[in-house]
């Protein structure tokens, strides 16, 4: 089934601006996206939703990833755009892997956690590894959301590893 | 039933996705979607459906007052919630009925019957959801009633299906119990566990198929098979279960309705022997 029409709420301008008002914060860490960047990850977006069959209204979910990475040891400028557009597509795949089983908080939670930690930055490491694994708890119901032990601990800048 | 812009309809498909996902889901897959627009949709039709049924109306002012109800609940919000209270009523009205049912159904020993109207429907109210999914049936009404569920979906199937058995029973049940044991033993020695209708059964029985099958037989082939012969005996069955139904069922005229539907498979097996024990 193509994806219908009738299924966007909010127009691409509002999400555009939406991801572009998310500046005002990530400004801080060094991080901006110019009026055309935010346009190619909205236009991605949508390529992604029609990927993986899934139909998002309201906001989406790009400003939340945006605010939950934005102060990742591994995000630069220059991997910004990139970086983000791959997380969309990432979070989108394993929302579906798990069958919806994880909200979106808490797969955004485990991705960064992950990402910060045994990932160091990888984002193929990221895909086919972590969370094909944690995909698979979701499913069979064995992904214990609250055991700190279960979540990658997030690397804090300054913190020595162990 | 009035047609309601795709603008109207994505308001309340994302307010029911946002009930759905406890807000916790800023997406849901396809099938979820369409899902979700299926329950607005069923809503907003239970809610015409209801209007166009609204015919109590006899003078102008009935009449004038009743166009404008149906005028003012245009607006697909307002239709989807009212049609989601009125499948609340539906649900709570079609329980009743299946409670009254059950008190005195029998399935005579099939256990198809038994197990799907026992079973099967109460099962389809343990699972029902009317908020996010009132268009399922849940359940596959495996026991053949006499008149097709056709497109009828959700409560609407259910609610058709405790009706039709219902009636099924109000006849089975003004006779005796041991002559529909005998009977359905006489038509198949494995009755208990055929899955048909066994209300035809004992109807086919009450219309004298055996005599009836008899004189056929005795017709030559080019009377019996034409389709004004088919025409005639439908007539002469009606009119014997027309005066069966009035003498010993109250001239219940639901009933009569219910069962005529079987006449025009029986005439055809009357005609042809296909089917038939006799």
């Amino acid at each position: 089934m193509d994806q219908p029409n009738w299924l966007q709420l909010m127009t691409e301008q509002t999400q555009l601006a939406n991801v572009i008002k998310t500046n005002e914060y990530t400004e801080k860490f060094g991080l901006s996206l110019t009026e055309e960047e935010a346009g190619l990850l909205v236009a991605e977006r949508k390529d992604s939703l029609k990927e993986q069959r899934r139909v998002e209204f309201g906001e989406g979910i790009l400003p939340k990833l945006i605010f939950a990475f934005c102060d990742s040891p591994y995000l630069y400028q220059d991997n910004y755009v990139d970086t983000m557009g791959r997380l969309q597509d990432i979070f989108y795949l394993f929302k579906n892997e798990s069958l919806d089983g994880a909200t979106d908080d808490e797969l955004i939670e485990y991705m960064r956690a992950a990402f910060d930690s045994e990932c160091e930055g990888s984002l193929d490491h990221l895909e086919d590894t972590v969370l094909e694994q944690f995909a698979r708890e979701v499913r069979m119901n064995t992904h214990d959301f609250m055991s700190v032990q279960n979540t990658p601990t997030r690397w804090k800048p300054g913190e020595e590893d162990e | 039933m009035s047609s309601y812009a795709m603008e109207e309809l994505l308001p309340i498909v994302a307010e029911l996705t946002a009930k759905y996902t406890r807000n916790e889901s800023t997406s849901v897959t396809y099938e979820t979607a369409e899902q979700l627009m299926g329950a607005v949709l069923y809503c907003i039709h239970e809610y015409h459906e209801e209007s166009t049924y609204d015919t109590s109306v006899i003078n102008k002012e009935n009449t004038i007052r009743a166009m404008t109800t149906v005028k003012q609940c245009e607006n697909a919000r307002r239709a989807y919630e009212e049609g989601y209270q009125k499948v609340l009523k539906k649900i709570e009205s079609v329980r009743v009925s299946y409670n009254h049912l059950i008190e005195t159904f029998q399935a005579y020993g099939n256990v198809n019957y038994h197990d799907t109207v026992i079973k099967g429907v109460a099962g389809f109210f343990k699972l029902y959801d009317p908020r996010f999914a009132p268009q399922d049936s849940i359940i596959t009404m495996d026991y053949p009633t006499i008149r097709p569920i056709g497109e009828m979906t959700g409560i609407d199937a259910i609610e058709r299906y405790v009706t039709d058995i219902s009636l099924e029973q109000s006849l089975l049940q003004a006779l005796p119990s041991e002559w529909i044991m005998e009977t359905l033993a006489a038509d198949h020695m494995d009755f208990r566990t055929q899955f048909y209708n066994i209300c035809g059964i004992v109807l086919r029985e009450l219309l004298g198929q055996r005599k009836v099958r008899a004189w056929v037989k005795e017709l030559p082939a080019e009377q019996t098979q034409s389709e004004q012969f088919r025409g005639e005996l439908e007539e002469k069955l009606t009119e014997k279960l027309r005066s069966m139904v009035k003498e010993h069922c109250h001239d219940d005229q639901a009933l009569f309705d219910y069962l005529s539907g079987a006449l025009p498979d029986i005439c055809v097996e009357l005609i042809t022997g296909y089917g038939l024990s006799v």
